[in-house]
């Protein structure tokens, strides 16, 4: 079962990661050619028409769906041995691969050796849905263009999100031991002959069953719960429960 | 009575005042039966931390005043307002106001 998280990268982020991906692309691309002679540009890439062949660049912490022409490893080797057309030999091609692989993995920030690309590769349609928090980019290196959609997971590890929540999380004891409840108080009173209530009018009086030191109870949470017992007292203008002697889980009910 | 009857009654939604009146007309039929009585003296609003944990002796105050009057439940439910006496030893209630 594939789990993914549904979410859209803001503009910001979207910008952020293009910036990073120039930048580190850059980098990369000294190593194998000099500046003036291997161009590189990343701009956000709109839905393409037709795809001649696509390639899953795996790197561990995510993964690259590439989409571009079928020869595109070798138009870019072709480009930084400064050939016209390929050689025939598979020479240009294997050089195109390799160099598109390094600079993949540096831009992924990993190692070379990390990583696996796999030819000929047919993605979910949801592999590029920005829903699931896919970034589209357009990267035209040396003439060749190609289209990246890089997942969520990698857009985290390129730029992790701050989570400005965490700071504000509570235990979930806290979270229910200050839920406020409310109570009442009950003074058990015993029972009354159905007879009569029908005689029950303002003003009359009832002397019940109970005795003036029967427990008051501390009733919560609706009806019948009860949770302490206790007496009823004056506190200054107001009344007021003073808990009894008995504990909590012996009264719970 | 007139079982029957109180069932008619209390059958028709329109003669639900009418059926009230007749189940205490009657309600001869049904004096051996007893009702639990208790009277609500106070409400408050307690954190469950502190509710659970109040010593021995400690003391919450309720929103209500000493005057105040207290509401009168049959079976847990309010049906009247009254008035909280000490009859001898015992409690007593002076009913204020019924529904």
């Amino acid at each position: 079962m594939s789990v993914t998280p549904i979410g859209w990268q803001s503009p910001a982020r979207r910008e952020a990661i293009l910036a990073l991906l120039a930048a580190r692309a850059d980098a990369a691309l000294a190593q194998w050619a000099r500046p003036d002679a291997l161009t590189s540009s990343f701009d956000h890439a709109k839905p393409a028409a037709s795809v001649e062949s696509c390639w899953m660049f795996d790197a561990r912490r995510g993964a690259i769906v590439v989409q571009g022409p079928e020869n595109g490893f070798g138009e870019l080797g072709c480009r930084l041995v400064g050939l016209a057309t390929s050689d025939g030999l598979g020479i240009a091609e294997n050089l195109g691969r390799r160099a598109f692989v390094d600079v993949l993995a540096a831009i992924c920030g990993v190692g070379a050796g990390e990583c696996a690309i796999v030819r000929h590769y047919v993605p979910a349609a949801e592999q590029m849905e920005p829903r699931r928090g896919t970034v589209s980019v357009r990267w035209q290196i040396a003439g060749l263009e190609l289209t990246l959609h890089l997942d969520s997971a990698l857009c985290e590890h390129l730029l992790p999100r701050i989570r400005a929540g965490q700071a504000n999380l509570i235990a979930r004891d806290v979270a229910v031991t200050t839920t406020s409840v409310e109570v009442e108080a009950i003074v058990g009173l015993g029972s009354i002959d159905a007879l009569r209530i029908a005689d029950l009018k303002p003003g009359v009086v009832i002397k019940t069953d109970a005795r003036l030191d029967a427990p008051v109870f501390l009733n919560f949470g609706g009806a019948d719960r009860s949770a302490l017992n206790g007496d009823l007292i004056a506190l200054g203008e107001r009344r007021a429960f003073r808990r009894g002697n008995t504990t909590s889980h012996e009264e719970l009910t | 009575m007139k079982l029957n009857a109180i069932r008619d009654v209390a059958a028709s939604a329109d003669a639900d005042a009418a059926g009230r009146t007749a189940v205490l007309d009657d309600i001869a039929m049904i004096s051996h039966v007893r009702v639990d009585l208790s009277a609500q003296i106070g409400t408050t609003s307690l954190t469950i931390e502190k509710l659970f944990g109040l010593k021995a002796g400690d003391v919450i105050a309720m929103n209500e005043s000493l005057d105040a009057p207290v509401t009168i439940l049959l079976n847990g439910r309010a049906v009247a307002q009254g008035e909280l006496l000490a009859i001898e030893d015992h409690y007593g209630i002076r009913i204020l106001e019924l529904a």
